[in-house]
């Protein structure tokens, strides 16, 4: 049992929690910064590159506004990014494609020793800042605009993506809240709408994923099995019911991601569809390993139960206990702190010495 | 006795400002014309058992029409209180049940003013509710729901174990008018006025006659079922 205020107080302290697992806003703004940088070497006039239009573009939580703070505050924030070129598939191999935007970006002498190759990206990393993770495409001119075509060096087949359309789609799902958002963001910044970047808006299901890959993060900290993140992206939009408020939200989310018709089609195989690519199965693992199933479900029920646990509590003092474990001390720290300042006015209640009071009666 | 709206409205702005002076978050509001409301957040910090209880309630203090004569409604407006009986909350109105309707109006009848109210009557119904949801129970004992709450209180108020004594003050009371110089209810062979006389004469100036054979039935009802 649960007040009102309870729960716009708990709502008020996740959205604190995820205010702080977000990347800061002059952290967004350098990333911004040194991603156009990339773009810009890619395309200079004197890069082979040039000729094929190269374009960066972000992909994955950065995109999508669901970024979450690594558990250990020296690492790196990951940034996932497209590097567009207009080639056409019969024109190039994978190998070759991935090879011509390293040699480009070896060229760069500062490039040159942040550079690493993996599977199917380069990484630059920026030490104590960024991860990003450049992902070489070409346009998939069989489907749809913004489609893509990707290398992996494991597999033969070009992998298709829509990086650009799970946007749109996560998006949609957020659409109403989304709106009316802005607008309270717009007028609490006196500016028009318009001119409101999409990136300053938050809405309770951005946060909702937040608040799970965190959970997630600290509980398979460690352990196998971890749910990959698009699994909740995609699980969370498909179920968010543009909630306006962050518990209602979550709660609602959790859910949602653990009733069997959302995760389960047919012959009760696990299946979540790419909603941008229904032949794509983010789920294709489970069928393969249950352990994998059974990770997903018993952590979801560890939160749940976290939650209900800390929404029982009345006070800041026992919220703090009982949230801090769950989310990580230090951005429950840092959360609470952000309430503390309009409770410090409050601090001077008068004092009240009790002696023989009537008896509370009701009719 | 008040006479017109405007007197009691300057003892309202006079009464506000003393319980302003304690508790600065609440603000006195006329709703429409003669029609206001003290409301406001109230915090306090009760020290009890050797800790120190602090919470705050967002409140609307309901004036009644001939206040100062009668106490004031309480209605708590931020939703922290669950709306229930086992909370003291009236279901058909909302307002907080502080006590049995006669102590409310005694205790209030000592002082007539809004801060008496607020740090006498109100602060220890929300402490108390404070220290339920935080442990569970009531620090200062409850009455029970109804009609059986009310006999409880009388038989305290009366200090007297025997239900039927107390239902039988209860009934005088209710009548309006009783001779001082019959005997005694209580059954101590003494005349009323060398016996409860006291007791029942401060009741009576509390209550009228009609409110007594309201509580009068409710009690009936309840020992009838």
């Amino acid at each position: 049992m649960y007040t009102e205020t309870q729960k716009q107080q708990f709502s008020k302290i996740l959205a604190n929690i995820a205010d702080s697992l977000d990347i800061p806003e002059s952290r967004y703004k350098e990333a911004v910064s040194r991603y156009e940088s990339i773009g810009k070497w890619l395309d200079a006039n004197d890069s082979k590159l040039h000729i094929y239009k190269p374009t960066i573009y972000p992909q994955g939580s950065f995109a999508l506004g669901t970024m979450v703070r690594p558990i250990n505050d020296g690492d790196e924030y990951d940034i996932d990014l497209v590097c567009h070129l207009e080639i056409d598939k019969d024109n190039i191999t994978q190998a070759q494609l991935k090879e011509t935007v390293g040699a480009r970006l070896k060229e760069n002498e500062t490039y040159r020793k942040m550079l690493e190759e993996s599977r199917r990206c380069w990484t630059l990393t920026y030490a104590n800042e960024f991860h990003m993770d450049i992902l070489p495409a070409i346009p998939d001119y069989e489907r749809l605009n913004d489609c893509i075509l990707i290398t992996d060096k494991k597999l033969r087949e070009w992998q298709k993506s829509n990086p650009k359309g799970y946007a749109r789609w996560f998006v949609d799902r957020m659409r109403a809240i989304f709106e009316k958002r802005k607008m309270g963001l717009a007028e609490s910044m006196r500016a028009n709408i318009e001119d409101v970047p999409d990136w300053k808006v938050r809405t309770p299901l951005q946060r909702s994923v937040q608040l799970l890959k965190r959970h997630r993060d600290i509980y398979f900290n460690g352990k196998g099995h971890k749910p990959i993140s698009i699994i909740i992206t995609t699980l969370a939009g498909n179920v968010y019911q543009n909630e306006a408020d962050l518990f209602d939200a979550l709660f609602n989310i959790i859910a949602g991601m653990t009733n069997p018709k959302n995760i389960k089609g047919q012959y009760g195989r696990y299946c979540i569809p790419n909603p941008t690519n229904p032949e794509e199965n983010f789920a294709d693992k489970w069928n393969e390993d249950e352990h994998l199933p059974k990770a997903f479900l018993s952590w979801l029920g560890q939160l749940k139960g976290d939650m209900e646990k800390a929404i029982e509590q009345r006070d800041l003092a026992g919220l703090k206990e009982a949230v801090g474990p769950i989310f990580g001390a230090g951005v429950v720290g840092t959360a609470f702190e952000k309430i503390e300042p309009a409770r410090a006015k409050s601090k001077t209640y008068p004092e009240v010495r009790i002696s023989n009071p009537d008896k509370p009666w009701v009719f | 006795m008040i006479k017109s709206i405007d007197d009691k409205k300057e003892l309202l702005i006079k009464h506000t400002k003393q319980l302003r002076e304690r508790f600065s978050a609440l603000e006195l509001v006329e709703l429409e014309p003669g029609r206001f409301v003290v409301k406001g957040n109230l915090g306090f910090r009760v020290p009890y058992n050797g800790k120190i209880i602090e919470d705050d309630y967002d409140i609307e203090i309901q004036i009644p029409d001939d206040y100062p004569h009668s106490p004031p409604d309480v209605k708590e407006v931020g939703d922290k209180i669950p709306k229930n009986v086992d909370f003291h909350v009236n279901v058909s109105n909302g307002t907080l049940c502080l006590g049995a309707p006669l102590a409310v109006k005694t205790t209030f009848g000592r002082q007539r003013n809004l801060l008496w109210f607020v740090e006498k009557q109100l602060v220890p119904f929300l402490f108390g509710i404070s220290y339920k949801l935080k442990y569970g129970k009531l620090p200062f004992g409850e009455l029970s729901h109804g009609g059986e709450g009310l006999l409880e209180h009388y038989k305290e108020v009366f200090a007297i174990n025997d239900e039927a004594i107390a239902l039988e003050f209860l009934r005088m009371l209710a009548g309006g008018n009783y001779d001082e110089h019959s005997m005694c209810p209580c059954g101590r062979d003494l005349k009323i006025k060398k016996c409860h006389r006291k007791v029942l004469k401060k009741a009576r100036n509390k209550q009228s006659p009609e409110e007594f054979q309201k509580e009068y039935w409710s009690i009936l009802m309840f020992l009838s079922r």
